[in-house]
């Protein structure tokens, strides 16, 4: 199988500011504050063929979200390239995502007062999916997930591992060719965590 | 077309679905609307009735051109002003990434998924005080009330455009609660009528940033108040809408999100 991502050289540069900690530190900041220039990423190449599942291993604060997020399209790389199946990324955003599922774990797509089967609908619209293909996905995965005894419950009462739950159906609904995880498993139970590998 | 208007139909749905679940909070939040901004044009009776007032202008036709802001302001509550509050908060949080990630327009998905229903008691008390102004001024003729409507729509466009500037800035002035308040500031200049103002200021609120189309032309047009002039600002309007627009997806581009 050949390559579905071809990641060349990619480095992500950003600027942040220092500040020391305490009063006088914070008054000092109101009036100068040094400029820190902060490498994201540094000189990253790879490939993954199609049907591979890779993960991406690091320390804290090595770059795996902000690659991922490169690869999703939603950072601009400083420079390097990526390509996703034949798809620049940052080029042709709308048709390139169509095509791709994201999750990221410490962020969420459900919408907090609504049930996550609202949500779904939502993502039906934006997507574009048929009714047909809606209800036979949402009804495979909610089995798989077990979700469909509280997908009817608003977000906001459902316990972190339950809104992963969703969050992973709602990235999957309109049949993705590529999917990127970041901590997609946080607050899952083992039986959940294996689901979705599997 | 018809993907954008199935979206924004389920956004409202989900909208009105988040109004009745907080059913208090939305009552609540609709009659505070309602009396910050109703509590305008009644100033201004009380202006009148102390025997002060705008010279040239009767205290219907000032009536007029504070009920069109007020119709106005409740619209654009309504349907796109949420783009600045949520773009604000979603560059401070990083979790703009949750909507660069859908494939759709990012600022279209905003106003759409913002979509309020508070603003409707704002509209409808916007809209006694108009018909009580139109009925105490000469009844306009169709004309009068087609070059009103022209207009009236314009003017959403010019807050439209403001709400967009306001949220570009958001992406560099990153949780600066003072960004809404220069936006009402801004948009004020509209509340009044232009000849109050020195040249200066009418040059700015007519061409730099044309509040002035927000409610003083659309009023105007129904007092038959209407010049050549007035038609050619419709121009620097649009511009400033396309600036707007520009501008946003410019600094969407530029999104730097937050550690992961």
């Amino acid at each position: 199988m050949g390559d579905i991502i071809t990641v060349d050289k990619l480095t992500k540069r950003y600027s942040t500011y220092k500040r020391g900690s305490g009063f006088k530190e914070s008054l000092k900041a109101l009036f100068v504050r040094e400029k820190v220039p902060v490498i994201a990423v540094n000189d990253v190449s790879f490939n993954v063929k199609e049907g591979d599942i890779v993960g991406i291993l690091g320390p804290n604060g090595a770059g795996k979200s902000t690659t991922i997020k490169m690869l999703t399209g939603t950072l601009y790389p400083t420079s390097g390239s990526i390509e996703v199946m034949g798809y620049n990324p940052t080029k042709n955003r709308k048709t390139y995502v169509h095509q791709i599922g994201a999750v990221f774990g410490q962020k969420s797509q459900l919408i907090w007062d609504i049930p996550p089967v609202d949500s779904f609908r939502m993502n039906k619209a934006i997507y574009g999916i048929s009714d047909k293909d809606f209800d036979e996905r949402l009804q495979l995965m909610s089995k798989i997930f077990m979700v469909e005894d509280f997908i009817t419950r608003p977000t906001r009462v459902l316990s972190l591992g339950e809104r992963m739950k969703c969050e992973f159906i709602m990235a999957m609904l309109h049949h993705p060719k590529v999917v990127f995880l970041d901590e997609p498993t946080i607050g899952l139970d083992v039986i959940a965590k294996h689901d979705i590998v599997f | 077309m018809k993907k954008h208007m199935k979206i924004y139909k389920e956004c409202i749905k989900v909208a009105f679905a988040a109004a009745s679940t907080y059913r208090l909070n939305f009552i609540l939040n609709c009659t505070i609307m309602l009396l910050g901004d109703i509590i305008f044009p009644l100033i201004t009776v009380l202006i009148y009735g102390s025997g002060a007032g705008f010279q040239g202008w009767t205290v219907y036709e000032v009536l007029l051109i504070q009920s069109i802001f007020t119709m106005s302001t409740a619209i654009a509550d309504m349907t796109f002003h949420g783009v600045m509050w949520v773009t604000m908060d979603m560059v401070r949080n990083g979790n703009m990434e949750m909507v660069l990630i859908l494939p759709v327009d990012t600022m279209f998905i905003l106003m759409a998924r913002t979509f309020s229903f508070e603003g409707i008691g704002l509209f409808l008390g916007g809209f006694t005080i108009f018909i009580v102004a139109v009925l105490n001024v000469s009844i306009p003729s169709i004309i009068l009330w087609l070059q009103f409507l022209t207009f009236f729509i314009i003017g959403i466009f010019v807050m439209m455009g403001i709400a967009l500037i306001m949220a570009a800035i958001s992406f560099k002035w990153v949780g600066n609660s003072r960004i809404p308040e220069i936006f009402s500031s801004i948009r004020s200049f509209g509340k009044y009528p232009q000849s109050i103002f020195p040249k200066a200021i009418v040059f700015i609120t007519s061409i730099i940033i044309p509040v002035a189309m927000i409610s003083y032309y659309p009023a105007a047009a129904l007092l038959g108040r209407v010049n050549s002039g007035m038609f050619i600002m419709i121009l620097p309007c649009f511009l400033f809408l396309i600036f707007g627009i520009y501008l946003y997806r410019h600094m969407v581009r530029l999104y730097q999100g937050v550690g992961g």
